[in-house]
C-alpha cells in the first residue's frame, strides 16, 4: 500500500479546484458556450465533390456570398465537406441550405448535395430545459440517498465533487470554444455517472475506516483510505481512458467532441474523487461520531 | 409482350402480401390481401375476364432533379422516370375477392413477388427531395465508427485485466463479455436503436463493470495479506458488494430520473445506462463469483493467481 500524504496537499488542491471552477464559470458567463445546431437550430449541409477541395476554399466562397457565421469542416476525405449554419434572422431556413449550395456552386461545378438537415431552435430549447431540470432533480435525489446511506456531510462532499466535475468539463468547452452539441451533452451525463461512482467508492472506504480504525485523526484516516483505494481508482480510470483514447483516435469528427468531453470528465473526476469530496469532509470537520455505527452491521465489519 | 393497358389496381390497395404454400398442393404461392375497395374493384375486374391473364407490374420512379437558373434564381424541378417491369403474369381462374393467391411459382419467385407487392404498397410515386437525405447519413456512420472504437477499446481493457489480475482477470473478462452480450441482447429485445448517447451509456457501463471487478479483486488482494484464500475470496466479495451496491444504486437513480424526465437523446442514454448497471451488477457479483467458486471452491487452494 502506498503512503502518500494526500491530505497534506489539500490546500494546494483546493486552490487549484477553486481557480479551475472560477475560470470555468467566468468563461461560461463571459465567453458563453459554443452551442451547436442541436441547441440553436439551423442547417447542416454536407457536400460532395469530384475533386479534392479544402475547407478554406469553401469558407472563402461562403464569405464572398456574405455568410460569415458558417462552420466548414472537412469530413475525413478531401472530397467531402460539411457546412453548418446557425439560423440567420429574416432568412427562411429551407432557403439557407439552398443558398449555401448556390454559393459553393459558384466556385465548383461538380458539387453534389449529400445531406441537409434542419433543426428547429424550439427543439433545442425544449432539450435544454428538460435536460437541466432532469439534472437538478437527479442531484437532489442523489443527495438524499447519500444522506441516508452515509451522512449529510458525505452528501455535500459528493455533490460538490459532481458539480466540480461538470462545471470544469463545461468550462473547458467554453474556454476553447468547442462546439457543444447533443453528443457532448450525453458525454456530460456520463461524466456525472462516472464522478458519482468514483466518489461513492472512495467515500465508502472512508466510512468503513472511520468505523473500524480505532486510532488516528480524521485527517489520518482519510489519508489511509485514499491510499487504500488509490490502486483501484487508477486501474478503473486507466481502463476507462483506454476506451476513450481509442474513441478519440478511431471515431469520426462528430464523436471527437464527445470523447473529449468524456476524457476531461474522467480525468477531473478521478482527481475530484481524491481531493474534492475528501477535502469537503475535512473542511466540514467530519468526526467518528458522524458515522456512529448501527449495532447489527458492526459485527461483520470489524474483523 | 403485349399488355392491355387497363390498370385494375395500384399497389396502395395491397394490405399484405406473403409467400406461402398452397393448402392442398403444397406448392409455393403468394397470398395477397387487398383493402375492401381494392377487393371490390378486383372482383368487378376479374369476373368478366376469367381465362385471361393479369400482370403485376412493378414501376419504380427514379427521381430526377434538374436545376436551372432562371432570372438569376435557382429553380429545381422534380420529375421522375418510371421504370416498368412485369414481375408476374398469372391466369385468372375465378372472380377474385379481397384475398387471393397467385400460384405456379418457384419458392424464390414467390418470395420475390411477395416482396415487390409489399414494396408496391408504397405506390404513390415518391419524389425524394434531394435536400433531405441521400446516402448514408453521417450519424449512422459515426455510430458505426463509435462502435468499432468501443470494440477495440474493450479488447484492450480485456488484455489489461488479464495481465493485471491473471486468473481472476480471465474470470472478470468472461463476466465483462457476458455483460456486454446481455446488454446488447436486452437492448435489441426492447428495440432500442443505438445512438451516440447510447454509446456513451455503453462506455460508462463498461467502465462501471470493470470497476466492480477491480473493486472486488483489489479487496481480495488486501484480504489475502491477513487471511488464507478460502476466507479472503468470500470476504473480498462480501465487502466489495456493499461498495458496488451504493455506487451502482446512486448511478441508477440518476439514470432513472433522466429516463423519466429527459426526452430523445437523454432518454437514449438513460435506457442504456439503466440496463447496463443492472446487467453489470449481476454479472460482476454473481457471474464472476460463480466462476471463482468453480476454480477455487473445491480444493483448499494454497495460492491464488490474482
Amino acid at each position: 500500500m502506498t503512503t502518500f500524504d494526500f491530505m497534506g496537499k489539500r490546500k494546494i488542491a483546493a486552490a487549484v479546484s477553486i481557480v479551475l471552477v472560477v475560470v470555468s464559470v467566468g468563461s461560461v458567463i463571459f465567453l458563453g458556450v459554443n452551442r451547436g445546431l442541436d441547441f440553436t437550430g439551423g442547417v447542416r449541409v454536407e457536400l460532395g465533390f469530384e475533386t479534392a477541395v479544402t475547407a478554406e476554399q469553401i469558407r472563402a466562397l461562403l464569405t464572398d456570398a456574405g455568410y460569415t457565421e458558417g462552420v466548414v469542416q472537412s469530413l475525413g476525405s478531401e472530397t467531402e465537406v460539411r457546412v453548418r449554419m446557425p439560423p440567420l434572422p429574416g432568412v427562411d431556413q429551407s432557403e439557407l441550405g439552398d443558398d449555401v449550395v448556390t454559393a459553393v456552386r459558384s466556385g465548383f461545378d461538380d458539387v453534389t448535395l449529400r445531406n441537409l438537415e434542419f433543426v428547429g431552435p424550439a427543439v433545442g430549447e425544449e432539450l435544454t430545459e428538460k435536460g437541466g431540470l432532469a439534472l437538478l432533480v437527479a442531484l437532489g435525489v442523489v443527495m438524499f440517498y447519500i444522506m441516508w446511506r452515509f451522512t449529510g456531510k458525505f452528501a455535500v462532499g459528493a455533490v460538490a465533487a459532481l458539480v466540480h466535475d461538470v462545471v470544469i468539463t463545461v468550462g473547458a468547452f467554453s474556454v476553447f470554444q468547442w462546439t457543444f452539441n447533443l453528443p457532448e451533452l450525453a458525454a456530460l451525463l456520463a461524466v456525472i455517472g462516472y464522478s458519482l461512482n468514483d466518489t461513492i467508492v472512495v467515500s465508502d472506504r472512508i466510512r468503513e475506516n472511520f468505523r473500524s480504525v480505532r486510532r488516528g485523526t480524521p485527517f489520518e484516516i482519510i489519508n489511509q483510505s485514499l491510499n487504500q483505494t488509490l490502486g483501484r481508482t487508477l486501474v478503473t480510470s486507466l481502463t476507462t481512458l483506454l476506451v476513450l483514447v481509442v474513441l478519440l483516435i478511431v471515431a469520426g469528427d462528430q464523436i471527437s467532441g464527445f470523447a473529449t468531453a468524456l476524457t476531461i470528465g474522467v480525468v477531473v473526476g478521478t482527481y475530484s474523487s481524491i481531493y474534492v469530496a475528501a477535502n469537503v469532509l475535512l473542511a466540514m470537520g467530519i468526526t467518528k461520531q458522524d458515522l456512529a455505527l448501527p449495532e447489527r452491521e458492526g459485527a461483520d465489519e470489524t474483523p | 409482350m403485349d399488355l392491355n393497358k387497363r390498370i385494375i389496381l395500384t399497389g396502395d390497395h395491397v394490405i399484405h402480401a406473403a409467400q406461402g404454400r398452397d393448402a392442398e398442393t403444397g406448392l409455393p404461392v403468394v397470398v395477397i390481401k387487398l383493402d375492401s375497395r381494392g377487393g371490390e374493384t378486383m372482383h368487378e375486374a376479374t369476373a368478366p375476364n376469367i381465362g385471361r391473364r393479369m400482370a403485376v407490374i412493378f414501376i419504380e420512379h427514379k427521381p430526377i432533379v434538374t436545376t436551372e437558373i432562371v432570372d438569376g434564381e435557382r429553380v429545381d424541378s422534380h420529375s421522375s422516370r418510371a421504370e416498368k417491369r412485369v414481375v408476374s403474369l398469372a391466369t385468372i381462374l375465378e372472380p377474385l375477392p379481397y384475398s387471393f393467391q397467385i400460384s405456379g411459382l418457384t419458392v424464390n419467385e414467390a418470395r420475390e413477388l411477395a416482396f415487390l407487392l409489399r414494396a408496391g404498397a408504397l405506390a404513390a410515386p415518391m419524389y425524394i427531395v434531394e435536400e433531405r437525405t441521400v446516402g448514408a447519413s453521417l450519424g449512422e456512420e459515426n455510430v458505426e465508427r463509435g462502435m468499432i472504437a468501443v470494440a477495440i477499446g474493450f479488447g484492450l481493457v480485456l488484455a489489461f485485466m488479464l495481465a493485471y489480475y491473471k486468473v481472476f482477470g480471465l474470470i472478470a473478462n468472461i463476466a465483462l463479455t457476458l455483460n456486454l452480450v446481455v446488454l446488447v441482447a436486452v437492448m435489441s429485445v426492447l428495440g432500442a436503436t443505438l445512438t451516440l448517447p447510447g454509446i456513451a451509456g455503453i462506455v460508462l457501463t463498461v467502465g462501471m463493470a470493470v470497476d466492480a471487478n477491480v473493486l472486488i479483486f483489489s479487496r481480495i488482494r488486501e484480504e489475502l495479506k491477513s487471511k488464507p484464500p478460502a476466507q479472503a475470496i468470500p470476504a473480498g466479495y462480501d465487502r466489495a458488494f456493499l461498495t458496488i451496491l451504493d455506487a451502482n444504486v446512486t448511478t441508477l437513480f440518476v439514470a432513472l430520473i433522466l429516463l423519466t424526465i429527459g426526452s430523445g437523446p437523454i432518454a437514449g442514454f438513460a435506457v442504456t445506462l439503466s440496463i447496463g448497471i443492472i446487467t453489470s451488477m449481476f454479472t460482476a457479483i454473481f457471474g464472476s463469483r460463480l466462476l471463482v467458486h468453480l476454480v477455487y471452491g473445491r480444493a483448499r487452494a494454497e495460492k491464488v493467481w490474482i
